[in-house]
């Protein structure tokens, strides 16, 4: 799919900013703070409902403006649609195709498919482990949007049951205990949440299966092959995720016994969700004691981490600036190239959009990114100065000037 | 910062639901300005709704008497009741004409963040009511949105030792929303496929 027209009305800087777009490469030129990133933030938006940069949707309204309109005409295999999307600061936003009657921000989810290159994404290799979650959370709802739903779901069960162990946390300290409607409020919350929790488990894992031979390609096209990059993704229902923080090892298991580096969530990977479901009950329950005393969930895909190595070495903490870079291209690529091979969608391949990246690469890894894109349908590259993008990249350039972007030339 | 009475006003206004400071503002300068007359009436309204309503002693339906206009009709069948969670909730399945039973208002839903769990719900009225023996169904009409679930499994697992045959409404209601929101032929064909909730 490619972007034809983008519209904003009092999104960041932008009181009102018109861009005409056409398939191909093009640069989005303007010295730094002139709004370029804003421009490919509200792309971004319209694909996952959320920004790369901030958590929360305040900041994207203009200064002293309640109300923030993205408005995209998209085509997609030859067919024409119209997204657009308000974002309110007291309501809740809305969203309308093709200038039809609004409906939830939510039902947008899929029509506009980006893959968002940024200077953010160093966090994805150095970071803790949420960002990583939410890497693969992002990606699930724009390949498959009916996973939004089992996003918010869960959050929201985790949430209300959050709230439940901290109000019940004083009465298990209590003389008299916690009481019984609590006890049987939460058997109906862990019922809930083991739901919830394997639906989410069940869809992470099935993408990451997916992601799993794509980050290895990209990364050794990346770089010159001699390192492998892989994943494992630790679940809170494996037997390690008991040893966290508080409870002491068992004497009797042999040296690392359940700590082994290379355990997967793998096996999981059979199972269906009933199945997982009834894991997650099981663990819940034989957690419950462990919760009360700390009034929190400690069971459930939000404790989870996807581990990343090179090799047999661990990422975090022991690969090079220059291999986190890589290893974070690698893992856009890989989620392009699993949105490019989805064929249930009409005009599947998404939208590339490469925010200021390749200013912090060298030139080499600069060369090898641009290879890498430059046949996408569509990519969207931003850059202080036009000097940083490599020749390979070429295609038509539009300059951003204070408060918009210059007419065509 | 207005003055005395104006400030009182908007501060009262904006303790209403939905009523955030900038609606509140507008609304108090539209009665300031607006006749004496028409906001006499709507007083008037108001002290009388405070006076004469009063939520039905059976079911917590609001009424203007003992018992609601439901709940006094001997033309409904007293063998089923539908369980919903706020009044609103009565005219929304009313409207559907899919249903010829009785009430129970449980007042709101599970809802730990908001400090609600089932002691400050009306569960123990309903179970009350159910030491009559009259009473062989009830359907669960709770919200199709998280906490409702959470109220409907609740409820379907205390009354599962009961022996009274427990139904929710069949799935097709829009997720995540309100009841009250659902159309009647939606809501109306919820009914007609409700399902034990038991299994
Ligand atoms: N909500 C907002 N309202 C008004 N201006 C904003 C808002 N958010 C960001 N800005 C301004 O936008 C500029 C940054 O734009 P950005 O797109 O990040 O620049 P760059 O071109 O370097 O990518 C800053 O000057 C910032 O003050
Ligand atoms: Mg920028
Ligand atoms: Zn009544």
């Amino acid at each position: 799919m490619y972007l034809e027209h983008l519209s904003l009305t009092d999104f960041r800087s932008y009181a009102q900013v018109d861009l005409t777009l056409s398939p191909g490469v093009t640069v989005l030129v303007g010295s730094n703070g002139l709004g370029k990133t804003n421009l490919v933030e509200s792309i971004g938006y319209l694909s996952t409902l959320s920004s790369h940069r901030v958590s929360q949707d305040g900041p994207l309204l203009r200064f002293g403006t309640d109300r923030a309109l993205i408005r995209a005409q998209l085509v997609r295999a030859e067919q024409k649609v119209m997204v657009e999307v308000e974002i309110n600061a007291s309501r809740a936003n809305r969203a309308r195709i093709n200038r039809a009657n609004p409906v939830r921000a939510r039902d947008i989810l899929g029509l506009c498919r980006t893959v968002l290159f940024a200077p953010e994404d160093l966090a994805l290799v150095k970071g803790d482990p949420g960002n990583r979650r939410r890497f693969l959370d992002d990606l699930l709802v724009v390949l498959l949007p009916r996973h939004a739903g089992t996003r918010s779901d869960y959050d929201r069960v985790l949430k209300q049951r959050n709230a439940l162990l901290k109000s019940a946390r004083s009465q298990h300290f209590s003389r008299s205990g916690v009481s019984e409607s609590n006890l049987s409020t939460l058997d109906v919350w862990d019922e809930h949440m083991a739901l919830a929790a394997a639906q989410l488990l069940a869809a992470r894992l099935e993408l990451l299966n997916r992601l799993r031979p794509h980050m290895a390609q990209a990364y050794a096209q990346l770089t010159d092959g001699s390192k492998v990059l892989r994943a494992i993704y630790r679940s809170s229902l494996q037997p390690i995720a008991r040893h966290d923080d508080d409870s002491p090892h068992n004497a009797d298991e042999p040296p690392g016994g359940g700590a082994d580096e290379n355990q997967d969530a793998d096996d999981f990977l059979q199972c269906t969700v009933a199945e997982l479901t009834e894991k997650y009950r099981t663990e819940l329950l034989s957690s419950r004691i462990r919760e009360l005393e700390r009034g929190m969930s400690l069971t459930g895909p939000h404790r989870d981490e996807l581990e990343l190595f090179l090799g047999e070495a661990p990422v975090r903490g022991y690969a090079s600036h220059g291999e986190s870079w890589s290893i974070a291209l690698a893992l856009r690529l890989a989620s392009f190239h699993v949105l490019d091979e989805d064929k249930h969608v009409e005009g599947n391949q998404p939208i590339l959009i490469l925010d200021d990246v390749f200013a912090e690469l060298d030139a080499q890894r600069r060369r090898k990114l641009a290879l890498m894109v430059a046949s996408a349908e569509q990519v969207l590259v931003t850059a202080a100065v036009i000097g940083d993008i490599p020749e390979e990249l070429s295609g038509s350039t539009i300059h951003v000037i204070p408060g918009g972007v210059a007419p065509n030339e | 910062m207005y003055e005395g009475a104006v400030q009182e006003l908007i501060d009262e206004l904006g303790r209403l639901p939905g009523i955030g400071p900038k609606s509140a503002q507008r609304l108090a300068f539209h009665i300031l300005e607006a006749d004496t007359e028409d906001m006499q009436r709507l007083v008037k309204a108001i002290v009388t709704v405070k006076e004469r309503v009063k939520f039905c002693t059976v079911c917590g339906n609001v009424t203007e008497a003992e018992l609601c206009n439901i709940c006094r009709d001997p033309r409904r069948d007293p063998s089923i009741i539908c369980v919903v969670e706020e009044s609103k909730d009565v005219l929304a399945v009313e409207r559907t004409r899919a249903f010829r039973g009785r009430y129970h208002v449980l007042g709101g839903a599970i809802n730990p963040i908001a400090g609600i769990g089932p002691d400050q719900l009306r569960i123990r009225e309903l179970l009350t009511r159910l030491n009559d023996s009259q009473i062989q169904e009830i359907i669960i009409a709770t919200d199709p949105n998280l906490e409702g679930e959470a109220t409907a499994t609740y409820l379907s697992r205390m009354l599962k030792t009961i022996g009274i045959a427990v139904t929710r409404l069949a799935s097709g209601l829009p997720v995540g929303g309100d009841l009250e929101y659902a159309d009647e032929v939606t809501l109306g064909r919820a009914f007609e496929g409700r399902r034990n909730a038991l299994n």
